[in-house]
């Protein structure tokens, strides 16, 4: 799954079914790491949904992941007011194969602690092997700053790990 | 394990996470936390919609009841109209020449000319005012009060008024012209403040085409301050 996504070379959905296999699972990835499973998953939900109703706006952009993940965000922003505490990744230990679960878990409460882009970015380019390009896009920010949010966010994982253990 | 390699398990764990959830909101329709957001919008368009009434109530209210003068200004009478003494002198007016209906404009004309000349020669003119019968009408009836539009306020039966105003010389009065005034052609009567402060539009003095004796004139009970005062002198024309 995942070496499928980083081996594939990415080019831009000609339909929405090539958005959907490729572009949405990118832009959920990206939600859900920036806002948690529950809200993440609801955004991108809604965002492919109006994505899917505004194809024929939303597919001539240029590059519609990162459209949707706007979209996202902003179906994302009402909820966080409502919620007094998100839980973002860390309330299930659901078993997953070949994984190592309370490792997983572990890292995944830290990286709980980082600041939202940070977050985001390290989970994009360390854990789904997406290119800096492609995180810069998502997030509307310049390569380089992505960069600095990873080189950061796994320094202070690694800071986080290591007085954890 | 390197952290590489961990953050590597971990987007694959967290892949099985987002796909577990979608597989059990697939069964049932997500559910998202609107309830407060409805409330707080139905909150605002409650206050909103209050805000929107009050404000028409107030602004109704503020419309119907007449707005005060301040209390810093002078108090000031004012009389309702047709309540009281009404005097066809309550213009400010000095003099009242009252031209025959059906005269011709040139003549009511010559008759101004007349009156401005022979009181200029007593005083200075002041304000010469002409009131066609369109004018003069509204005039009667504002005068004679209801009922007029039966006492005979026509267009046939209606005198041109010329109503003078001037400030006399010491010792003259608006009498000393009078005579001179009542011997041109189509006057019908003159009046001055002194002699006719108060009285009724002189319609009785000619109606339906002929000449009404100016005894028949009804005083009002709100006469002249001065009762000794003779009655209006009627024109040697009338």
């Amino acid at each position: 799954m995942i070496a499928d996504d980083l081996t594939e070379p990415r080019r831009a959905p000609k339909d929405f079914d090539a958005f959907v296999a490729d572009g949405a699972r990118r832009v959920r990835r990206a939600l859900v790491a920036f806002y948690g499973l529950e809200i993440g998953g609801d955004a991108a939900d809604e965002a492919i949904a109006v994505a899917w109703e505004k194809w024929a706006v939303v597919g001539l952009t240029d590059d519609p992941a990162a459209y949707v993940f706007r979209i996202g965000q902003s179906k994302a922003r009402p909820h966080l007011r409502w919620r007094a505490r998100r839980t973002l990744f860390s309330d299930t230990g659901a078993p997953s194969a070949n994984v190592d679960v309370p490792a997983a878990v572990d890292l995944l409460r830290a990286i709980e602690r980082l600041r939202p882009q940070q977050r985001t970015a390290v989970i994009l380019v360390k854990s789904y092997g997406y290119s800096h390009r492609e995180v810069a896009a998502l997030l509307g920010v310049s390569e380089s700053v992505v960069n600095n949010l990873v080189h950061r966010g796994v320094s202070t994982l690694r800071t986080l790990l290591e007085v954890r253990s | 394990m390197t952290l590489d390699q961990l953050l590597v398990e971990a987007g694959e764990h967290l892949d099985d996470l987002i796909d577990a959830r979608r597989a059990s909101t697939d069964l049932a329709p997500v559910r998202h936390p609107r309830g407060p957001r409805i409330a707080v919008r139905f909150a605002a368009a409650a206050v909103a919609l209050a805000g929107v009434v009050g404000l028409a109530l107030v602004v109704g209210r503020h419309d119907a009841t007449p707005s005060s003068p301040p209390e810093s200004s002078a108090p000031t009478v004012v009389t309702p109209p047709h309540v009281g003494p009404v005097s066809v002198f309550d213009t400010g007016a000095d003099l009242a020449i009252f031209i025959k209906p059906g005269a011709a404009q040139d003549q009511a004309f010559l008759i101004q000319e007349e009156a401005a000349h022979a009181v200029a020669a007593i005083g200075t003119l002041t304000k010469v005012e002409y009131l066609p019968t369109d004018s003069a009408m509204a005039e009667a009836r504002r005068v004679n009060g209801a009922g007029a539009a039966s006492s005979g306020v026509r267009p046939e039966s209606t005198p041109t008024l010329l109503r003078i105003s001037a400030t006399l010389k010491a010792g003259a009065t608006f009498a000393d012209v009078q005579p001179v005034l009542l011997q041109l052609p189509n006057v019908l009567t003159v009046w001055t403040r002194a002699t006719g402060a108060v009285g009724q539009y002189p319609l009785c003095c000619y109606q339906d085409g002929n000449a009404v004796p100016q005894t028949t004139l009804a005083p009002l009970a709100t006469g002249p301050t001065d009762s000794t005062l003779p009655p209006p002198v009627s024109g040697a024309n009338g």
